[in-house]
């Protein structure tokens, strides 16, 4: 299936690390914990995607891969859980969801 | 498909969408714009594993993401207060919604599309259940127990107060 020189595989794989940069720049550069919360989701779902297309073309007959995927997608829906309780505890307390004012938990 | 490969093509687009789609998600100024991004985002991904042959793995990613990530982070937008100024322009939100709807409507009606174009061995759930429950009995069962600690904790956390 090789097509211009790249294969699936490539497609898939340089997708998910760009997914993993947009994460990245996300958490980084975002105040707001909703923000933030899909910067995080956008990394899950990258490692996800490398997971399975790597076993998926290198070991398709190896199936645990698709086993540590859903490990991880429900590890995201706890993540992603956990940070709505957040966001809604911030801006109870602070009237803001924006995580600078979280700074005040560890004494500045 | 003009001679290139339908897969590939098909890998292109959506590999491509979704990239751009996340990027929204991530750039929005919009909270709820940047929310509705990120469930077609999900959409796309799990398309992408649909195309893989992991169908179920697909639909756990658009059920887990689009349809329980997405929606509980509007559902929290629904407390923070609203920033935004009033709209001005007539009939702006209704143009903006059926966009938006005609959106979600091309992309899950896509989903049948990318799984017709399918080659290879389909991994069942069958074989995935025989896995899991298999080899991997404990690993489910840990994350069943997190899955309910998390939705016990959450819950007291939000009632909480003080």
């Amino acid at each position: 299936m090789d097509i211009w020189g790249i294969s699936e595989i490539y497609v898939f794989m340089v997708t998910g690390l760009v997914l993993i940069a947009i994460g990245f720049y996300g958490l980084i550069t975002r105040r707001n914990i909703i923000k933030i919360l899909i910067s995080v989701e956008l990394l899950y779902s990258a490692a996800v995607l490398e997971t399975i297309v790597f076993f998926h073309y290198l070991y398709p007959a190896v199936l645990d891969a698709l086993v540590f995927a859903l490990v991880l997608i429900a590890a995201a829906a706890v993540d992603a859980g956990f940070g709505i309780v957040l966001a809604i505890r911030l801006m109870k307390i602070y009237g803001a969801p924006n995580i600078d004012v979280a700074r005040k938990l560890r004494g500045e | 498909m003009f001679g290139i490969d339908t897969i590939l093509a098909l890998a292109y687009v959506l590999a491509g969408l979704t990239v751009v789609f996340g990027i929204l998600a991530v750039e929005s100024p919009r909270l709820m714009r940047a929310t509705f991004y990120f469930g077609i985002f999900a959409v796309l991904l799990g398309e992408i594993y649909i195309l893989l042959g992991v169908e179920f793995i697909g639909v756990i990613q658009i059920l887990v993401y689009a349809g329980g990530v997405a929606i509980l982070i509007v559902f929290s937008l629904m407390f923070l207060p609203r920033t935004e100024k009033a709209e001005e322009v007539p009939y702006a939100g209704h143009i903006r919604a059926l966009i938006g709807i005609a959106l979600v409507l091309i992309f899950v009606g896509s989903i049948g599309y990318v799984s017709s174009e399918i080659r290879g061995k389909v991994i069942s759930m069958s074989d995935l259940s025989a896995v899991l429950l298999g080899g991997y009995s404990l690993v489910v069962v840990l994350v069943l127990v997190l899955l309910f600690v998390t939705m016990l904790t959450a819950s007291y956390l939000a009632v909480e107060e003080g």
